[in-house]
């Protein structure tokens, strides 16, 4: 059976949030109580993901679920990121990518827990 | 009246001991390597800590519904841990981002030596974050333990050597450790200079780390009789000398009691003895690179070959890790603790 686009979607989104946060397909299937090998289908799109797993999914990951079912992808980064930062040196454009990604991740999160 | 910066470095210090009694980190101590788990701390908060290589920055705080810290990879374990103290202070302190604008990034205490008037408040709080991470990480108790545990007298803590071995076992930078023992009087500001002026390459280098290793981030420990039985965390390319004083007159030595842990390669093995002195002890030394991720122990006993009895023995337990790398090993072991907790109920 050919995959829709959702599905297509979700398995890449979810290794995007899995990588991003550099964990192995086993510490993520040992987060939501599967085999690693049931992430690995979900992510090459050959396996279809439950919502209930989805919802597990989007919690180890500190994502909404709008992040893995949203056709245009979830980029309205925090406008007004409040953040302290520590720095050494100057900030360069490398950080302020870092703390831009790391924004964004943690307003989905936020997302998350209000769902 | 109390100056501003005083205030602020006494509230930073107050608030640290406050979290220190709320999370029991000195009753955990010996379940968390002997040092204070900055990184735990934080994910019982539920502040998401992510490592990543960052250039300039040693680390962030985002404030906001779900708040998190974000740490580089670029810098070593001693830097990291306090730089997540630090911003675990700005988090339970409730610090604002900024007092002017939202966006602007606030600069390290490190490079603040001027503020400026608009930024004075924003000053104080980098002062309180500084103060609390430091009492936090290196809080009197712990360094009377280590002290304690090694027979170091406070004479003692005027060496360099000594001084960089325990901030090793505090986890701290040599700096921040210099800095704590003059904040809780256990030595001068006499003897804090002489101790900032020497480097810790330096002191490596003295100790026999590995060719071009004392220039490097990696850790140059020695462990002695002061470590028997400690649950001690190091990282991948530390070294580890253990250094054993032995009664070879009496015909006691020092033998290994297990083969060397896989994770382990011992580079040198040798015995010194004190060169005028008859009968005087020897010292058995080990030395050893700690080469992959694992758990080992290094066991000893002391002994006559002939005979059957030790008099005594010694085990240092090793946790050698990899240096984090995206979400914190902390929070991921929260994300299956909750998990299981889940199941369990």
């Amino acid at each position: 059976m050919p995959n829709t686009a959702t599905e297509q979607r979700i398995a890449a989104r979810v290794t995007e949030a899995r990588e991003y946060l550099e964990l192995s397909y086993d510490e993520l299937a040992e987060m939501v109580g599967v085999e690693a090998s049931e992430i690995q289908a979900i992510e090459a799109g050959d396996e279809q993901v439950s919502a209930a797993l989805l919802a597990e999914i989007a919690k180890a990951l500190g994502r909404g679920i709008e992040f893995f079912t949203a056709d245009v992808p979830v980029q309205k980064a925090a406008e007004r990121t409040e953040f302290l930062a520590r720095a050494a040196e100057t900030l360069s454009d490398q950080d302020m990518g870092e703390l831009q990604r790391f924004a964004t991740y943690l307003k989905s999160r936020s997302e998350s827990a209000a769902a | 009246m109390i100056d501003p910066i005083r205030r602020s470095r006494l509230r930073g210090a107050a608030a640290a001991e406050k979290i220190q009694k709320v999370l029991e980190v000195r009753q955990r101590l010996t379940s968390t390597h002997e040092r204070v788990d900055v990184f735990d701390a934080l994910a019982w908060l539920d502040v998401r800590v992510i490592f990543k290589p960052l250039d300039g920055l040693l680390g962030a705080y985002i404030r906001g519904e779900q708040p998190g810290v974000m740490i580089s990879t670029r810098r070593p374990l001693s830097v990291q841990r306090f730089t997540a103290a630090h911003e675990l202070g700005h988090a339970v302190m409730n610090h604002e981002p900024s007092l002017d604008s939202p966006t602007v990034l606030r600069r390290a205490a490190y490079s603040q030596k001027s503020p400026k008037v608009s930024g004075f408040a924003s000053y104080l709080q980098e002062i309180e974050a500084d103060a609390f991470a430091g009492t936090f990480l290196l809080p009197n108790w712990l360094i009377t333990y280590h002290a304690w545990k090694h027979g170091w007298s406070r004479s003692d803590l005027t060496s360099e050597d000594i001084l960089y071995q325990l901030a090793l076992r505090c986890g701290a930078s040599y700096q921040a450790t210099v800095w704590a023992l003059e904040r809780n009087n256990f030595i001068s500001d006499t003897a804090r200079t002489q101790l900032l002026n020497v480097e810790p390459k330096q002191i490596k280098q003295r100790i026999g780390h590995v060719r071009g290793a004392a220039e490097t981030r990696y850790d140059a420990w020695v462990l002695n009789e002061g470590d028997d039985k400690a649950d001690i965390a190091i990282t991948v390319g530390d070294t580890v000398t253990v250094d054993l004083s032995q009664q070879a007159s009496a015909g006691y030595l020092w033998i290994p009691k297990a083969p060397t842990p896989a994770s382990l390669t011992e580079l040198d093995s040798s015995v010194s003895v004190a060169p005028d002195l008859v009968g005087a002890p020897s010292t058995r030394r080990a030395f050893y690179r700690a080469d992959n991720q694992g758990f080992g122990s290094l066991r000893f006993e002391h002994k006559r070959q002939w005979e059957r009895n030790s008099l005594g023995e010694v085990a240092f337990n090793l946790s050698i890790m990899e240096p984090e790398h995206g979400l914190s090993r902390a929070n991921r072991i929260r994300q299956r603790q909750s998990r299981k907790g889940v199941n369990a109920g």
